[in-house]
């Protein structure tokens, strides 16, 4: 017994060890660069300087907002595109979950997430050429549908099949199954897939960059290029900004999901 | 799991539930082997053979990086994940929903953080000269350091998210049966806990390997100029006008993560196979 209370202690401290380290390691370059939106300073160094509003005031140049209304967009749009997508593959793999049409839809789902997004990049420039913000819209929704299939597949899976069952008894179609039991019945796995296929496309920078000329500018890309050619944080007010509205977002998702797998 | 749907197979909706995914899906993989046939004609076989010493260099040390990232970010993950699972709910969700914060931050922004952190004038080498361990600034970015950094901090936040869903998923009676066999907290550890969450652990590192391999802004962030990858490579060719070299390298390329992907979830099946 004495032995266990002192493995209990080790694996504790080592437990202790790893919490502090992980959130360290994950938190402290967000803490150092959340101040850079208030502060007016040109280098990349901690934040240091008089406070400044003038970062968010650039979120008034044209440039900016139509970066920002472009990313808006496009990641509204690919994003309710990617869940209607995942959820009518998820539907599918479920209700026919030994078929070969299921396993197509898996297979390609997961050779999506996994191969680098510059390779389907390339031949979609190659085949569809450079075009302005809607031409982005799918390819942003072939990118968001792997992680939406998940989240929403992982709640149809979770669902009681009875339910499914008496609905098909009493002559439900296929449709009224999927938008009247399933959907509603996973809100929070609907929710997070919305939110992951909108953070897939809000970040995304390699598509803008390859498939856009440029007069097109979405958030990553002008972010990507006025920091490379002048430090320019505005990008950190425009993250000051969506980062407390999406924290708020993912605390709802996360707390709802943790309290469903009890 | 569900059973098989009692309603007509061939419904119309049935088959609109896997075109309509399947035609997107098909049309991005498609697209770039039709690029890359098109354009085979226009390939200079002649510049490949020059250039496939260095071609090849850049594949091997793209796979390095994405295997020291991968296994950083999987095992962090998945001692993290095992950590906040023995401590009480309000705390792990607290900590969880901070381990997962950094995916609402824009990547640029967070690579920018690391950057400062780690880079020459930052605290970490600031901390690391005072204390006298060493006499120099230890080159943390522009390096191939600088590179595995960004990508394990990219990889990190949602293997958490991942690696706690496997715990979670671990039944409780297999905790409470080793409890009343008198096992300790460390046989518990090695016969319940980590056999249980290996194969998630395996398809999380199968994953962020992929993923790794794939990125585009870390590498170029935060790497050096020797450092160059795949992706890399690839954007500076089409940036050159050689789209026919880059659909043909991608091609080669994408056949690494996506073996080695096929391989890992073979494993990961004998591996479930033998826990049930």
């Amino acid at each position: 017994m004495k032995s266990h209370t002192a493995q209990r202690t080790l694996l504790q401290m080592a437990a202790a060890t790893t919490i502090i380290a992980g959130v360290l390691f994950s938190l402290t370059p967000i803490i150092i660069t959340l101040p850079l939106a208030f502060v007016d300073q040109v280098f990349l160094g901690l934040p240091s300087g008089t406070l400044t509003g003038k970062w968010f005031a650039r979120l008034n140049l044209p440039m900016w907002r139509q970066a920002v209304g472009t990313s808006l967009l496009l990641a509204m749009s690919s994003s309710a595109i990617a869940v209607f997508l995942a959820a009518l593959a998820a539907y599918h793999t479920i209700i026919r979950p030994r078929t070969s049409t299921s396993g197509l839809l898996r297979s390609m789902i997961v050779t999506v997430l996994i191969v680098p997004p510059i390779w389907i990049g390339t031949g979609i420039l190659r085949l569809a050429g450079e075009d302005g913000a809607l031409g982005l819209i799918l390819p942003h929704a072939l990118l968001g549908l792997p992680p939406a299939f998940v989240c929403v597949w992982y709640g149809m899976s979770r669902l009681n099949p009875e339910l499914i069952q008496a609905a098909e008894m009493l002559g439900a179609s296929h449709w009224a199954i999927l938008t009247r039991i399933y959907l509603p019945s996973i809100r929070t796995y609907v929710v997070a897939a919305l939110f992951v296929a909108f953070l897939t496309s809000w970040d995304e920078t390699v598509f803008p960059l390859l498939l856009t000329g440029p007069e097109t500018h979405t958030l990553p890309k002008t972010a990507f290029e006025t920091m490379r050619l002048d430090r320019d944080w505005t990008v950190a007010a425009v993250n000051f900004v969506t980062v407390a509205a999406l924290s708020m977002i993912l605390y709802r998702v996360l707390k709802n999901a943790d309290e469903s797998l009890g | 799991m569900h059973p098989q749907s009692q309603l007509g197979n061939r419904t119309p909706f049935v088959a609109v539930s896997f075109l309509l995914p399947a035609l997107l899906l098909a049309a991005g993989l498609a697209a770039p082997l039709i690029a890359g046939i098109l354009d085979l004609a226009t390939l200079d076989s002649r510049a490949v053979h020059a250039q496939s010493r260095i071609l090849a260099a850049v594949l091997s040390r793209t796979v390095a990086f994405a295997a020291i990232s991968a296994c950083a970010a999987t095992l962090t993950a998945w001692t993290f994940a095992l950590a906040i699972d023995s401590l009480n709910v309000p705390l792990r969700k607290a900590l969880l929903t901070i381990s997962v914060i950094p995916v609402v931050v824009h990547f640029l922004l967070r690579t920018y953080g690391l950057h400062i952190l780690f880079g020459p004038k930052g605290p970490i080498n600031a901390a690391l000269m005072s204390s006298g361990l060493v006499q120099n600034s230890v080159p943390f970015t522009y390096s191939a350091a600088g590179t595995c950094l960004a990508l394990t901090s990219w990889l990190l936040p949602i293997s958490a998210l991942f690696m706690h869903m496997a715990v979670r998923h671990v039944p409780s009676v297999l905790y409470d049966a080793a409890h009343s066999l008198g096992a300790s907290p460390w046989a518990t550890l090695k016969t319940v806990s980590l056999p249980q969450t290996f194969p998630a652990a395996l398809l999380l590192f199968a994953l962020n390997f992929a993923l790794g391999y794939g990125t585009y802004l870390s590498p170029e962030l935060l790497g050096g100029l020797e450092d160059v990858t795949v992706v890399r490579l690839i954007a500076q060719m089409l940036r050159e006008g050689r789209s026919a070299e880059a659909a043909w390298f991608g091609t080669i390329a994408t056949a690494i993560p996506v073996t080695l992907f096929v391989i890992l979830t073979k494993v990961r099946s004998l591996a479930l196979e033998q826990l049930s």
